[in-house]
């Protein structure tokens, strides 16, 4: 039985990075002090969120429940197992990305990094408003406000390419959200709530015929445009235009994992599992993904620009996530849940290396790199572990994800137990972009002597903790309760291994 | 002791004298002539609050002019939805006055006499057209409020004469359209008085001139309130008024018209009549429906601030009409009746306010009347700028603003009437969100131009050259609602008094069929 | 299902490192250059149609109105263009030049003049009384 605990604690967790926004507006003259605020911020946030820990793990559901806009939607905090994941994986990872951050805007002199540390905050705000949201229209509210702050994050550098950049992002995802708001009126509409409820709410097959149900899925799919599904995937190398440590915490974590916690909020909590089993749309949404994962891999391969490359494997990595919710069994649903943090923390990884090589020795292209390995052994030792868990290779957190994918695949039956074939030759492409880098920042040998340095140890440090997360995910999956969690939403979700048509 | 009974009549009558007082204190002492109106409108506003909550507790306030008895004397009669247009429209001009105080002296440095007068003189048209129980009256005071306007719109001189003159010619054909349905109703009722008519008139709803009386007053209110295709006047009154003036056109001016047009179609004639002898909500639907994307489009195509602004009103009355529009056919206590007609004239009002003042700021500060020219203002004017940002992304609709959330009650109201017997009133749920799209894309070059923009973005030494703190703190409040409010909304809907303004009319929830 | 993936996985790893080892370019060029060139041709080709239909709006937006008519006659001389005699060949080129360069005029400040205000209210009140006689005369 689940028991309902009231209590105020989302609020504060999500209260942490709005009040240290004002604060860093407030203190934006004395940098030392404003990014404190920042970093406190960051260390509350994640201590309150990982302090609801115990609570769900027992089976329970935190509310918090402000006022009722509509009858029978309540504006207010649910969390439950899944959206914790997603909420610890975000503040946590808010943490290094912080420090790394200070390392990252004080090496280059940036400039406006008051706004940048307060829009920084407010994407924070939304992220994990997202993660603790109890149904679509709190989901709905963080989602826009995550939009909003981060566009002038991505517009950071003011050039006319940045710019762009800027207005193809809102351009994307503020339409993505027109879709998203059509989605939920009509899903209130029809069934006249928008919470999320475990296996989908019950009453929105009966209320609705086929093809509206068909339009409303898509709709939602539309609406979720953060998840990058080709065709509509171009936004996210654009943004890669953004200072490095935005890329890395918003556009490999908060903003497309947003995306993805959506896809599977919307599959298994919205129209839930067995009507997407009858409505054959399991099958729609495994295409959407075997398609993004190729053509997203073979793009990466064409890449030269390192942040590109690692856009289109973020791509990659998020279809893989909806693959998984697609295949609608148990341990896909499993691999897909537990993927968003353990992509997240290798994705980071990734992506910090990229800033700090960018930092140390301002160099883009991979092509630029050769022997950069032997003078900044640290950055591309941790790289090389990201690469791994990228490749879903041991020992690292991308194998257990890639296992558990490979078994929902088995657990589908039918056609879709050869689907691993597929996986392989993602993976497989995978190796063929992710190993070069390697090779060449290893073993070839740098033109000219180069008096290249690491990056500071602001920067340094939370590289090589994300690093290291990510081999011990491998070795013990439940750091930060991870594992338990995921068991926890799937033991409450309680699906049967059904079987595709 | 001053009675509750009293306050509407002096609502008016204090406004209209304290007009008269600014014309002669500014005689002997300019600086005198902003405290008056000031102080005027404050008062005014508190009795307002008293009345809505007099109205909101005890029920309608009536009051006979003179003691005349009403078929013969003027009566005001104050029910919830004129208490609460009043206090929307008071606190709006409340606002514009404080900012006025330096922009005027700045802007019009040898009419501020003139300006206050007319100013007082225009709130005073505005509050009798909301208090009035009296059909002629009401005309009076629409031609009170739209003479006033023809001169403060006039009053740069130049270019803006030009556009005065055209609102006064298209004005002037409104009221004209106006008096002719007042003068066909007194030819068949032998009354004015809203109440009586409502009585009367039943019995007379096959009859012609009835009929045709009610068209002329659509068609005359559907010009001052600039409905899409009688919109022409608009953009040019909008953009070359001062800002104060401005704000309060777009804000309130042709809000009040739609009210008058509210009054009109459910005081005077019932829904029973819309609905059964000239069903032409239905057609306004449509129209506000071609207005809300038109209007739009056109405020993307215009490259001046001001002019831009002025067709997102266009626009937004498209919004405020399509909910006028549904208000017979929705039925739900949330968003059946004029609830999302109600929200939305609100919302506007402080949205388009905050805007347009800022507009102004920008005018103030360096002539700046372009979007391309404010490159790089939000280093010099970060409140300023601030204040237009939040104004900007509730227009655009996104949550918790307020134009989210009279976005969503409109659509919420669409889909109600679609499922009530109009299936094609799907297609406003499109519209809606197309012109969230299009608003996006209006507003956003903006922003950008403000934030992004502009050279020297390394340079640290940008001079702070922020607005006097009377011009800011309205804009700063008129921002901070658009949030707040918004979230109000959110929280506290069903409100009560639009609960009791649809039970007076049979409309949502109340109607009865 | 398992068992066979896993491995394979691993043994293309392996694959992989030795051939480095031994060619000094990692394997499956081929692959690589199909990406680089025919795909990247090809995703450029739509990202630039993409953005051609976006600036389209754009330049549409600035004045509808003139880019429409602008748009109409490109359209019109396009249509003729089947009938184009060599004579003819050149002119109709340089029309289409110059309709190409020609770019929709921003609105002036003040467009409506009073005249068409008016008509466009007389229109409306010569439409509803004609709505009103018609509507007298079919009544039963």
């Amino acid at each position: 039985m689940i028991a309902e605990v009231e209590s105020l604690t989302p609020v504060i967790a999500i209260l942490c990075p709005a009040i240290a926004s004002i604060l860093i507006i407030l203190f934006g003259k004395w940098p030392n002090i404003r990014e404190g605020w920042t970093m406190l911020a960051a260390v509350l946030q994640f201590l309150i969120v990982i302090s609801m820990v115990p609570v769900i793990l027992e089976g329970n559901i935190i509310k918090c429940i402000f006022f009722t806009p509509f009858p029978g939607v309540e504006f207010g905090f649910s969390v439950d197992a899944f959206g914790l994941v997603f909420a610890i994986t975000s503040s946590f990872l808010w943490i290094l990305v912080s420090s790394y951050s200070i390392g990252y805007m004080r090496s280059l002199h940036e400039h406006a990094q008051t706004r940048y540390y307060f829009c920084f905050a407010w994407a924070i705000f939304g992220a994990v408003g997202i993660a603790l949201s109890g149904n679509l229209l709190t989901m709905f509210i963080f989602y826009e406000i995550l939009t909003v702050s981060t566009y002038p994050l991505v517009a950071h550098d003011q050039t006319p390419e940045a710019l762009f950049a800027g207005r193809k992002y809102l351009a994307y995802l503020l339409t993505a959200g027109v879709f998203f708001l059509a989605a939920l009126i009509i899903t209130y509409h029809i069934s006249g709530t928008m919470d999320f409820v475990n296996g989908g709410i019950p009453n929105l097959a009966a209320e609705a015929s086929r093809a509206t149900l068909m339009v409303l899925f898509m709709l939602f799919l539309l609406g979720f445009m953060k998840a990058a599904w080709m065709p509509f995937h171009s936004w996210l190398p654009t943004a890669m235009a953004a200072p490095t440590p935005v890329s890395a915490l918003l556009h490999a974590v908060a903003v497309v994992k947003a995306g993805v916690f959506g896809i599977i909020r919307v599959v298994c909590y919205i129209f839930g599992v067995d009507l997407m089993h009858a409505l054959g749309l399991g099958l729609v949404l495994i295409s959407i993904a075997i398609f993004t994962i190729i053509v997203a891999n073979l793009f990466a391969l064409a890449q030269d620009n390192l942040k590109k490359r690692l856009a289109y494997s973020t791509i990659n990595q998020l279809s893989l996530v909806i693959f998984g919710v697609a295949l609608l069994t148990p341990a896909g649903i499993e691999g897909a849940m537990i993927h968003i943090p353990f992509h997240a923390f290798m994705k980071i990884t990734l992506f910090m290396c990229a800033g700090a090589i960018m930092v140390a020795s301002g160099k883009r292209n991979i092509s630029d790199m050769a022997g950069i390995g032997r003078v900044m052994p640290v950055t591309l030792i941790t790289f090389t572990i990201g690469a791994l868990g990228m490749c879903a290779l041991p020992p690292t957190a991308g194998y257990l994800s890639h296992h558990l994918l490979v078994h929902g695949c088995e657990e589908a039956g039918g056609a879709i137990s050869y689907f691993p074939y597929i996986l392989l030759i993602a993976a497989i492409l995978d190796v063929m972009y992710f190993f070069p880098i390697i090779y060449i920042a290893f073993f070839k040998k740098p033109e000219g002597g180069s008096k290249l340095k690491e990056a500071p140890l602001f920067m340094l440090v939370p590289i090589v903790i994300t690093a290291t997360c990510s081999i011990i995910f491998y070795f013990y999956p439940d750091l930060f309760y991870m594992s338990d969690l995921v068991e926890t939403a799937m033991s409450s979700l309680n699906i049967g291994g059904g079987v595709h048509p | 002791m001053l009675s509750v009974e009293h306050l509407p009549v002096l609502v008016v009558v204090i406004s209209m004298l304290s007009s008269f007082t600014i014309l002669i204190a500014g005689w002997l002492n300019k600086k005198s002539c902003c405290f008056i109106s000031f102080a005027t409108i404050l008062i005014q506003f508190i009795m307002s609050l008293f009345i809505l909550h007099h109205v909101t507790t005890d029920g309608p306030i009536i009051y006979w002019l003179g003691g005349w008895s009403p078929p013969w004397g003027i009566e005001y009669v104050v029910d919830a939805l004129n208490a609460y247009v009043l206090v929307l429209l008071l606190f709006l001009a409340l606002v514009c006055v404080t900012y006025s105080k330096r922009n005027i002296e700045h802007e019009l440095p040898h009419q501020i006499v003139s300006f206050y007068a007319l100013f007082q003189l225009l709130i005073t048209g505005l509050c009798g057209i909301t208090l009035t129980g009296d059909i002629f009256n009401m005309y009076v005071f629409i031609e009170i409020t739209s003479l006033s306007a023809y001169a403060l719109i006039a009053s740069r001189g130049k270019i803006a004469l030009k556009a005065s003159f055209t609102y006064l010619v298209l004005g002037a054909i409104g009221a004209c359209f106006f008096l002719l349905g007042i003068g066909f109703l007194y030819a068949i009722t032998g009354t004015l008085n809203i109440h009586d008519l409502s009585l009367i008139l039943p019995s007379y709803y096959e009859n012609r001139a009835v009929q045709a009386a009610f068209v002329f007053f659509t068609v005359g209110l559907s010009i001052k309130m600039a409905l899409f295709p009688l919109h022409v006047w608009l953009p040019d009154a909008h953009s070359f008024a001062p800002s104060e003036i401005s704000a309060l056109l777009s804000g309130i001016i042709i809000e009040v018209s739609t009210y008058a047009f509210i009054r009109i179609c459910f005081s005077v004639y019932t829904v029973d009549f819309i609905t059964r002898y000239v069903p032409i909500f239905d057609f306004i639907c449509w129209l506000s429906a071609i207005g809300i994307i038109v209007g739009s489009i056109l405020a993307i195509a215009q490259y001046n601030l001001k002019r831009m602004l002025a067709y997102s009103s266009v626009s937004q009355m498209g919004y405020i009409m399509l909910a006028v529009g549904l208000s017979t056919s929705t039925h739900s206590p949330l968003w059946g009746g004029l609830n999302p007609a109600l929200m939305h004239i609100v919302n506007h009002a402080l949205m388009k306010g905050c805007l347009f003042l800022v507009a102004g700021a920008f005018i103030y500060k360096a002539e700046l009347w372009d979007i391309a020219d404010l490159k790089g203002l939000a280093r010099k004017m970060p409140y300023t700028c601030f204040g237009f940002t939040l104004a900007a992304i509730s227009m655009i609709g996104v949550p918790p603003s307020v134009g989210f959330v009279s976005k969503v009650y409109i659509i919420f109201a669409s889909l109600d009437a679609a499922s009530a017997g109009h299936p094609a009133y799907i297609v406003f749920v499109a519209v809606l969100l197309f012109s969230t799209l299009l608003n996006l894309v209006y507003f956003w070059r903006v922003v950008e131009t403000l934030y992004m923009k502009g050279e020297d973005i390394h340079s640290q030494s940008v001079k702070r050259d922020e607005l006097p703190l009377s011009m800011l703190i309205p804009v700063l409040i008129l921002a901070a609602l658009c949030i707040i409010v918004g979230i109000f909304w959110l929280i506290e809907m069903p409100l009560p008094v639009f609960d009791q303004i649809n039970a007076l009319f049979g409309l949502g929830e109340y109607a009865t069929s | 299902m398992i068992l066979i993936d896993e491995p394979l996985m691993f043994a293309f790893v392996a694959f992989w490192i030795i051939w480095m080892a031994i060619f000094k370019t990692p394997p499956g060029q081929w692959l690589i250059r199909l990406c680089e060139g025919p795909l990247m041709t090809f995703a450029r080709y739509i990202d630039f149609h993409v953005m051609k239909l976006a600036a389209f709006f754009v330049w549409v937006s600035t004045n509808p109105v003139a880019a429409m008519r602008i748009k109409g006659k490109e359209v019109k001389l396009k249509v003729e263009q089947p009938s184009i005699t060599p004579e003819k060949a050149a002119e109709y080129e340089r029309d289409l030049e110059e309709i190409h360069k020609m770019q929709p005029q921003r609105e002036p400040m003040v467009r409506l003049n009073i005249g068409t205000a008016l008509l466009l209210i007389l229109v409306f009140i010569a439409l509803y009384l004609l709505s009103m006689f018609i509507g007298r005369w079919l009544a039963p």
